[in-house]
């Protein structure tokens, strides 16, 4: 068995060659690198934890990485939810329609075009790969506005539409699925379905997709944290606070501008609300990313 | 791009762009259904509007408007306003500052009300003077915002000074005395980031930015005023007696609670935002004229304010103007913003309303808040007339001072880079400056 | 657009299928090719088309007949000759110099740490670096910006000013390498992951040391996903955007065209010139395809030479 497995963790377990049998050191390098490295990523996370405990007031008044006590944190939280009769978690569920719902059609449809390009070869497939691929370097900043004049005549501006359907096709996602098609999916098996008289169809929705799943759930991650990252295209395209992202939404909080004080605390308040569910999606996903075989088959 | 896939778009793409123009045309914000009733759409950022709206749709059943907090203000909402109006998206009404209605003019956002309004003499001429062109009137007046000095009573009276600075000498020989009894205090900040801020003084000195006559304009934004106020306050910056970062940071809300910053040439409208900046010093901040030039002058400069404006892409104008009219200049309406949005009346008639005998909570400790900004209100001065481009101003005082500010270079320069930069978009655009 | 990262791979699989016939791929392909014409290039088109025109008023004071004229390459000309386009693109290449190359290197160490073996705590560490990718760039640029303030400084900005004229650069690439760190160490772990183990235990029996396994074995057969992780820097460099927009409001010394974007932003969301943002995001544009293709050129010329 040992000859055959030689994953990771068997290497890890195997005593080490120094002659020491069973004994498992630590090495500290590596370690205390990494650890360092978990600071400088958590001490804002953690202000966020820590700033969360204060009202706006003593936001500016005390030590800032020292919590408060006074039940500011409680009020934050009252405070956020009911904010303009509870509008967060209206934004909140806005959020999710926008990354989830437009996470999951554009996750689909990057599948179904990598599959495509992947595994046949039909007119203009190349074509159509590279004028996807290039895309990539379009700044959104520059599409903002002829996307919102192009959606403005047919009514689609000020609707959920307006935020999902530019989103749903991500040129990367596409990218990935093509080349994770292409490397997991192997050609004989489509042959062998093909022969017990399986449809096209069929190969690809049974076949397919389930072989290009564990890809599948990490260009969803990408595609999630992209739409809930992206603050520009629901800010040309919304008026209706009611249809906010929460990004937007609490941006409005914050800016500093207008007759509107800005509503630090209650901001503050509220990423620490929508980071937590955030870090537990990716706990609980963490075990499928599989960006090895993406990556590994890139070649420039 | 490819040439193959920009001739294979070419094609549909005219198609779309094309319907885009021809649709342009055909939609707005306001809807009536077979009922009768006619809904309208309004935007505006203030707080508290939405209780002003209820109030409206309650007593008027056959005219129903929604509110629409925006969710950028100022001048990224001009623009937005710009874009949609092209698209024919444009709510109904729209909340406007005064600087910004020429822009909205020369964009054919707003349309005039005088047909639709009566009752525009309860304004002073001064403000009238705001949003009257060419003989009509885009828009009506909501509210005026002198620029007021606050300070923080106690800690003046900590530093022996007993009363507020009434020339910016006294400003100056103050603040000296602030820094030096704790040198991490300041009389306040020179805010590169807010424009108006700065336009606002400028207004007090005498200075007179854009100016037309017939369809000539002249730009003077380096003129012997304005400058003089920019080697004020570059004097002060350079002896390090006033903080050198913008208002709203993060270090400036920190030095306000902490008192390390202990005044804010702020508008009326500070207040309203003074208790989520710094709420536990409430009743410690008192409300004083801003500093004048010579000693005994009253003038004085605007930060802020507002216009109701009836947008071109509404379909019901008249409608939109009737609720405009009665949320200005109706007792009830104005009623209404003075207590539930704390506006401060822009037409002189209102402005000692029964309301506005209570001074805003924050500044429980001086009731007579409201007759101060009265008094204030009467001798506000503004320029003849704002540039079609004054965005670009803004933004270019912006960019300019932020630098000079960083750098530690001259307010002079500065103060060119922003007159030619004014003057070299509105000729770029086509308008005639002398 | 033969410039592009994925468009010169060397085919691996030859065997595919060529037979003509099955309409899916097509079915497949179609509504990603149906977005993408709809929604990403009939707007670049229409953009460009914009950056060819401008307004011309006439008629009164305030211009009461403004119309939308052709400009030619008016709008082009006057984006090159502007100093401060050129400044404004210095401003993010000094950010990109120290942004794209901290990414690569501090994911590519912390990707090897992972990695090693016997280190502890990897699982916490990897969540913890990769955490902050989950946090919206407006937030983050919020959080940094009480972090660098003297007043709130947890992390010295009593005495050293993070906005000043050489740190703002610093400042400024540090919330966007604090964001996107994790998400590339996680392409680089995984890629490490891939390596046959074998290959470790054999130089461990000639006397390799963890160290040189990681310099000599590993480092090589990850350069195409280093490779990658470089392309999504420089390019995420380009874009450069949301880092600086959120963090001017705290400082003076980032002006509304820091970087190019932030021009184009301000042209076309605050200034009401889209035709001039257009013209200058399709100017960047023409460089960012330029910066592609060197970056694919050196990126082929190592892996080339790596795997002789």
């Amino acid at each position: 068995m040992t000859a055959v497995v030689s994953s990771r963790r068997r290497s890890a377990l195997r005593p080490s060659r120094d002659g020491r049998p069973g004994a498992r050191r630590v090495s500290w390098v590596p370690t205390l690198i990494l650890l360092a490295g978990a600071v400088y990523c958590l001490v804002p996370v953690l202000w966020i934890l820590i700033a969360a405990t204060k009202s706006n007031g003593e936001l500016f008044s005390t030590p800032p990485l020292v919590p408060s006590f006074d039940g500011a944190f409680g009020s934050n939280m009252v405070g956020i939810l009911t904010y303009d009769h509870g509008i967060w978690v209206r934004w909140a569920l806005n959020t999710v329609i926008y990354a989830v719902g437009g996470g999951i059609l554009s996750t689909f449809i990057a599948a179904a075009a990598g599959y495509a390009l992947g595994k046949y070869r039909f007119r203009g497939s190349r074509f159509v790969f590279r004028s996807i691929v290039a895309a990539v370097l379009l700044p959104p900043v520059l599409l903002a506005v002829p996307q919102y004049l192009l959606l403005a005549p047919v009514g689609l501006t000020d609707t959920y539409w307006s935020v999902l359907l530019p989103q749903l096709v991500n040129p990367f996602a596409i990218y990935l699925c093509k080349i994770y098609a292409e490397a997991s999916v192997a050609d004989e098996i489509m042959e062998a379905a093909r022969l017990d008289g399986a449809s096209e169809w069929r190969i690809f929705h049974s076949i397919g997709l389930r072989l290009m799943s564990p890809a599948l759930i990490t260009v969803f991650l990408i595609q999630f944290i992209g739409v809930w990252n992206n603050f520009l295209l629901p800010f040309v395209m919304l008026t209706d606070r009611e249809l906010y992202p929460l990004t937007l939404g609490m941006y409005g909080m914050i800016m500093p501008t207008g007759g509107q004080p800005n509503q630090f605390s209650l901001v503050i308040g509220g990423v620490f609300l929508s980071i937590v569910p955030l870090a537990a999606i990716f706990l609980s996903l963490q075990r499928f990313w599989k960006v090895d075989l993406l990556s590994g088959g890139v070649k420039l | 791009m490819n040439k193959k896939l920009l001739r294979g778009l070419a094609i549909p793409l005219a198609g779309l762009v094309a319907l885009g123009g021809l649709a342009a045309c055909s939609t707005s914000g306001g809807q009536s259904d077979g009922s009768g009733v006619v809904n309208l759409t309004f935007v505006n950022w203030d707080n508290g509007m939405d209780k002003v709206v209820d109030a409206w749709n309650t007593a008027n059943p056959k005219i129903q408007v929604k509110l629409i907090k925006p969710s950028g203000t100022g001048y990224t909402l001009y623009n937005k306003l710009i874009t949609d109006n092209k698209a024919g998206t444009n709510p109904d009404i729209a909340e406007i500052e005064y600087p910004a209605i020429p822009l909205m003019i020369s964009n054919k956002v707003i349309v005039p009300v005088d047909k639709y309004i009566s009752s525009l003499d309860n304004y002073s001429q001064n403000v009238l003077d705001r949003v009257r062109f060419e003989g009509k009137t885009y828009g009506v007046p909501q509210n005026i915002c002198p620029l007021v000095f606050f300070y923080r009573k106690d800690l003046f009276e900590a530093a022996g000074i007993t009363k507020p600075p009434a020339t910016w000498d006294e400003f100056a020989a103050d603040a000296a005395i602030i820094h030096g009894k704790n040198p991490k205090q300041y009389i306040s900040n020179f805010d590169a980031a807010s424009p108006e801020w700065f336009s606002g003084l400028a207004e007090q000195a005498g200075a007179n930015w854009w100016s037309a006559k017939g369809s000539t304009w002249t730009v003077d934004i380096d003129d012997a005023a304005t400058q003089k106020v920019a080697n004020y306050w570059q004097d002060l910056l350079t002896k390090d007696l006033v903080a050198p970062g913008p208002s709203w940071s993060t270090q400036w809300n920190t030095d306000m609670n902490t008192g390390n910053i202990v005044g804010w040439i702020s508008g009326q409208w500070a207040p309203n935002q003074l208790p989520s900046i710094t709420p536990d010093t409430a009743g410690k901040w008192a409300a004083a004229p801003v500093p004048s030039w010579t000693a005994g002058d009253q003038q004085i400069g605007t930060w802020g304010g507002e216009v109701e404006g009836v947008t071109a892409n509404s379909k019901h104008p008249a409608e939109a103007a009737k609720f405009v009219d009665w949320m200005n200049n109706s007792e009830k309406g104005i009623d209404l913003l003075i207590t539930k949005a704390q506006v401060f009346p822009a037409s002189a008639k209102y402005q000692s309303l029964p309301a506005l005998k209570t001074p805003p909570p924050f500044m429980s400790t001086q009731p007579d808040y409201n007759a101060l900004m009265a008094q204030l209100a009467s001798h506000v001065r503004g320029f003849d007339i704002w540039g079609p481009n004054a965005n670009i101003t803004f933004n270019a005082y912006s960019d300019a001072f932020g630098k000079a500010v960083q750098n530690k270079t001259s307010f002079q320069d500065a103060l060119k880079t922003v007159q030619e930069a004014s003057v070299a978009d509105m000729k770029k655009a086509g308008y005639t400056v002398k | 657009m033969a410039t592009v990262p994925a468009a010169a791979p060397a085919r691996p699989a030859p065997a595919r299928r060529r037979r003509r016939g099955p309409i899916l791929p097509v079915v497949l392909v179609a509504p990603a090719v149906a977005l993408l014409l709809l929604f990403t290039f009939a707007p670049a088109v229409y953009a460009f088309v914009l950056s060819l025109l401008r307004v011309h008023v006439s008629g009164g004071l305030l211009g009461t007949s403004t119309e939308t004229v052709f400009a030619g390459v008016a709008n082009y000309a006057s984006t090159l000759a502007d100093p401060e386009f050129w400044a404004s693109l210095g401003r993010m290449l000094l950010v990109a110099s120290v942004g794209v190359p901290s990414v690569l290197i501090l994911a590519t160490l912390f990707a090897l740490c992972l990695d090693a073996n016997r280190a502890r705590l990897t699982g916490f560490s990897r969540l913890a670096i990769f955490l902050p990718y989950a946090v919206p760039g407006v937030i983050a640029s919020l959080l940094w910006g009480f972090l660098y303030l003297p007043a709130t400084s947890p992390i010295g900005g009593q005495f050293i000013d993070y906005f000043g004229n050489t740190t703002i650069f610093f400042a400024v690439a540090n919330v966007a390498i604090w964001g996107v760190l994790g998400f590339n160490m996680v392409v680089l772990y995984t890629a490490l992951q891939s390596i046959p183990r074998e290959l470790f235990d054999a130089a461990q029996i000639d006397g390799a040391s963890e160290l040189q396994i990681a310099v000599r074995i590993k480092l090589p057969m990850i350069a195409p996903a280093m490779t990658l992780v470089a392309l999504f820097s420089v390019i995420g460099a380009l874009q450069l955007f949301n880092e600086p927009t959120t963090l001017k409001p705290l400082t003076n010394a980032i002006s509304s065209t820091w970087v190019p974007l932030m021009r184009v932003y301000s042209d076309a969301f605050v200034n009401n010139d889209i035709y001039g943002g257009a013209a200058s995001a399709f100017t960047l544009l023409v460089m960012t395809v330029v910066a592609t293709v060197l970056v694919n050129v050196v990126g082929n010329r190592l892996s080339r030479r790596s795997a002789r």
